[in-house]
């Protein structure tokens, strides 16, 4: 151990009521920091998954083409005109019109696993009891299965049954219990004046309220049948194998296929802002209960300083430099902020794995029953980088003046 | 009178102090324009009024304190005016210091205490350090009481371990800043033969600031001050 450590460590414990107190501080600092940060990233990752679990990481949706306009240039020597055609905008056509190509050519970016077709319009929906309005997508359920996870979804019934039944229905579990409907039952869906039926082959929960209570799945070529569009399809759900990376993936396959591509990103830029603030206002509140510590070990050092002065003069005069003297305050944060990020480690760790465990019952833009976190390393180094930074700063200014203490005023007695 | 020697090994010497403390209206200058020498193996005893400037002289020549004019050598380095590394280094290989309050850390054993400047020079294992420690502690009869707290020792003890701490990495000078002004008469006079012994035995140059009369006499030099000058 080093003289400077040694001497750091004695002064340090000597004060045990301040030194417990700073620690205190820098343990529930950093722990909280964690908790909150693990607990935001959980729900903020569900909701992610939720949203590629049923959504897809990019929809390949209205056509387009470019609109030209001209712009006349005289020229000069004659009275000729020149007209020199310019992009003015984007003309959108809704839906793809030609999907087998469409979906072929986004098959062909490497970074794609999946493509579905989805036929998607409105319609009314009936039982024995009641009706309601809500949207039909029509789908082919092996190719849907590969960019969503409709499987994982499923509360009662076999999607087997969907599979083998021309006349099959999936309905969220919400319009279901709103029509009072169950697994084997019959519905009627109507558009533009004529009904057909349907045998309820499963009812699914994904959580988001959007889905469970105005979607329902048939197959697409009963879709087509019901909608009265034969050819076309209202957009391509795609499944990619980096969804984080999927806003520049959409751009390349929009120029390529001309369709606008939403990715998942874009669709859902106002919830992942929320969480975004949420991420940040809980950063900052509780990196404020790291800096009141931090404002602790500030004024615990300068305590120690002042009460030193005369050891602090007795140590330049046997040879410790400024730089051993700033060293020894230093180390008296540095030891504060090694022990309380440890102790704060362990119990965000405590913390997290309780948390885990609360209840707590969420329906509306994902399905939970109990907290969700997020275990990553990240929250730990920032937590620790926070602290190492509050506390290098809380120590560096006691420190520094300690280092500047005159030795002879102190011992003449007239102060540093 | 000047506090030059003539002839001889000098083991620390000053030319032309001057030192002025405070500003402005409220400026004194305590010393004006001293030349002095240290010589090993000799007790050199500074007396003279509160005031006339003897600590301030006693910081300079321990490089706590910078002079305004003048120069101050130990061997042929001239110290004064260099670096605050350097002085540094000079005050934890060349001098030991030994105040009128002992300053020891409180939160270390006597032993430890003394090993402080040794940590600092380097060079040395632990084993050594403590074997050092504990034999500088018995010279000056503290032996049995190396591992007490620095806080559980009297003041008499205190100040003899204030001495080993100060003969640690046995430095060519010594200064003392009025070491028995704290002590009854007997623990005076036997700090004070501590200090001398030191001096006759291991050679070093002694420079002790005292009020004492009785003990300056005892000393090999006595430099009287008045008003920033030896007189």
């Amino acid at each position: 151990m080093s003289p400077n450590f040694q001497i750091a460590w004695r002064f340090l414990v000597a004060k045990k009521r301040a030194l417990f107190m700073s620690l205190a501080g820098i343990v529930f600092g950093v722990a909280f920091f964690i908790v909150t940060q693990a607990q935001t990233a959980g729900f903020q990752n569900f909701f992610v998954q939720t949203i590629l679990g049923v959504n897809g990481a990019l929809r390949v949706q209205d056509q387009y083409q470019y609109t030209l306009t001209d712009m006349v240039a005289e020229l000069e020597e004659s009275e000729e005109v020149d007209r020199i055609r310019l992009r003015e905008g984007r003309e959108y056509r809704p839906g793809v019109h030609n999907p087998n190509q469409v979906a072929e050519a986004v098959r062909a970016f490497e970074e794609v696993t999946g493509v579905a077709a989805v036929l998607r319009g409105s319609s009314s929906i009936s039982s024995g009891f009641r009706s309601d309005e809500g949207r039909v997508l029509g789908i082919n359920l092996l190719e849907y299965l590969a960019v969503s996870d409709l499987g994982m979804y499923l509360r009662h019934g076999d999607l087997a049954d969907f599979s083998a039944d021309p006349a099959g229905i999936l309905l969220g579990n919400r319009l279901a219990a709103r029509l009072q409907v169950s697994v084997g039952d019959t519905v009627y869906l109507g558009h533009l004046g004529e009904q057909r039926r349907y045998r309820i082959a499963a009812i699914y929960e994904t959580g988001v309220e959007q889905y469970d209570r105005f979607h329902y799945f048939i197959h697409q070529a009963e879709a087509r049948l019901l909608l009265k569009r034969p050819d076309e399809v209202s957009y391509l759900q795609v499944a990619v194998r980096n969804p984080n990376n999927a806003p520049v993936l959409a751009q390349r396959i929009e120029e390529a296929v001309g369709h606008h591509v939403a990715s998942w990103q874009e669709r859902e830029r106002s919830w992942l802002d929320v969480f975004r603030v949420l991420t940040i206002s809980s950063a900052i509140t509780m990196s404020a209960i790291i800096l009141i510590a931090g404002l602790g070990i500030f004024n615990t050092l300068a305590i120690i300083v002042m009460e030193r002065s005369r050891e602090i003069a007795i140590l330049r005069s046997m040879g410790y430099s400024r730089g051993d003297i700033r060293a020894i305050f230093i180390y008296q944060g540095m030891v504060v902020m090694v022990l309380g990020t440890v102790v704060g480690f362990i119990l965000a760790l405590c913390l997290t794995w309780g948390v885990e465990r609360l209840p707590i019952r969420i329906r509306g833009i994902f399905a939970t029953d109990s907290f969700l976190v997020e275990w990553s390393i990240w929250h730990y180094v920032w937590a620790a980088v926070i602290a190492a930074v509050v506390v290098f700063i809380a120590s560096w200014i006691p420190a520094r003046k300690a280092a500047r203490m005159e030795p002879a005023n102190i011992i003449r007695g007239t102060g540093a | 009178m000047s506090g030059q020697v003539t002839g001889g090994v000098v083991a620390m010497k000053a030319r032309g102090l001057v030192r002025t403390l405070g500003s402005g209206e409220a400026a004194v200058r305590v010393l004006d324009g001293l030349d002095f020498d240290l010589s090993p193996g000799k007790t050199h005893a500074i007396v003279g009024p509160s005031g006339c400037g003897k600590s301030t002289l006693l910081y300079l020549m321990g490089l706590l304190d910078r002079p305004d004019r003048g120069e101050i050598y130990i061997g042929d380095l001239e110290l004064a005016a260099a670096s605050d590394e350097v002085r540094t280094r000079a005050r934890n290989a060349s001098l030991g210091f030994v105040f009128q309050f002992h300053f020891l850390l409180s939160e270390f054993s006597a032993m430890e205490n003394v090993m402080l400047p040794m940590a600092k020079l380097g060079g040395k294992s632990r084993e050594e350090m403590e074997q050092r420690a504990v034999g500088l502690l018995d010279k000056l009869g503290l032996a049995d009481k190396a591992r007490r707290m620095a806080h559980q020792l009297s003041g008499g003890e205190q100040q003899r371990v204030a001495i080993a701490r100060a003969l640690a990495n046995a430095p060519a000078i010594l200064l003392a800043d009025e070491p028995t002004g704290n002590l009854d008469e007997r623990n005076a006079r036997q700090v004070f033969e501590q200090l001398q012994g030191v001096a006759h035995e291991l050679g070093q140059a002694v420079l002790m600031v005292t009020h004492n009369p009785g003990l300056a006499e005892q000393c090999d030099r006595i430099l009287r001050m008045r008003d920033g000058r030896f007189t």
